[in-house]
């Protein structure tokens, strides 16, 4: 477990799809990214039914990664648009936007390690740098 | 994209598959689920929308539908009372498979004709005893 999301849950995903823990992580960080751009662009256009369907789409990865702080926030968030409650939606939203990029940011740092599906989850606590050909 | 109205089920009755149709707009769910479903032997079908499904249905009638229940194009629990009160389809397993915020979900889904639920993140051995048991 990290700070921000299970690593186990990408090797699981790993053993099922026979798919690279890179490609995963690629997939998921552009499907949520994907997303969240769509929750704020549909808040920035008052539009809290797209929210919703944008918050659910990416609750579908935080789900898959057990990124709980992430899952917290758009759980709120969806919840919250689906009852049309803006005043919420919008307390939901200001916690996504602190969640939201240091999840990003932990798993793409986690995508980039080399067999980082399989990497202990020590290794990816904040500040952990993977070692990369070069980098020495 | 279809009306929620159009006609319900295969054209004839000697359409009938071995078929498991699999309805999921998150790409990365849907293809875990295909592979899952794969994997225990089975053959698949993905939509990735309550159209593409009624559009399969049209053509053929699954052995059983994977169903997730928000879909961006309609509610997955509206196909799954359609389809229950139609004799050539009633007869058709489905199991709703949510990534839902609202607590009562599972028990709106058995209500609505599901039999049977299975809650996202899928757990990878429960999923697989929930379709054995449904097609045994």
């Amino acid at each position: 477990m990290t700070t921000y999301f299970d690593l186990g849950r990408i090797a699981e995903l790993q053993d099922v799809m026979g798919s690279e823990p890179a490609k995963i992580v690629a997939s998921m960080l552009r499907n949520m990214t994907g997303a969240i751009d769509e929750v704020e662009a549909a808040f920035a256009a008052g539009d809290l039914d797209r929210a919703t369907q944008a918050a659910h789409l990416c609750r579908n990865d935080a789900l898959m990664l057990s990124a709980k702080p992430l899952l917290d926030a758009l759980t709120a968030l969806e919840a919250a648009s689906r009852a049309h409650d803006e005043l919420r939606a919008r307390e939901a939203l200001d916690t996504l936007r602190v969640v939201w990029p240091a999840t990003r940011d932990q798993l793409a740092e986690a995508g980039r390690g080399p067999g980082a599906g399989h990497l202990p989850p020590q290794n990816l606590q904040p500040g952990f740098k993977p070692d990369r050909p070069g980098d020495d | 994209m279809e009306s929620s109205g159009g006609r319900i089920g295969p054209s004839t009755d000697s359409s009938t598959s071995g078929r498991i149709l699999v309805v999921d707009d998150h790409e990365l769910n849907l293809k875990l689920l295909e592979r899952l479903l794969e994997l225990e032997g089975h053959e698949v079908r993905a939509a990735d929308s309550l159209a593409a499904a009624e559009r399969a249905l049209a053509e053929e009638q699954p052995a059983m539908i994977v169903l997730d229940v928000n879909l961006p194009d309609g509610n997955g629990l509206d196909l799954t009372r359609k389809l229950k009160s139609h004799p050539v389809t009633a007869s058709i397993p489905i199991v709703a498979c949510t990534a839902g915020v609202m607590p009562d979900e599972e028990h709106e889904a058995l209500e609505a004709g599901c039999d049977a639920y299975v809650s996202k993140p899928i757990d990878l051995s429960r999923f697989a005893a929930v379709i054995a048991s449904m097609l045994g």
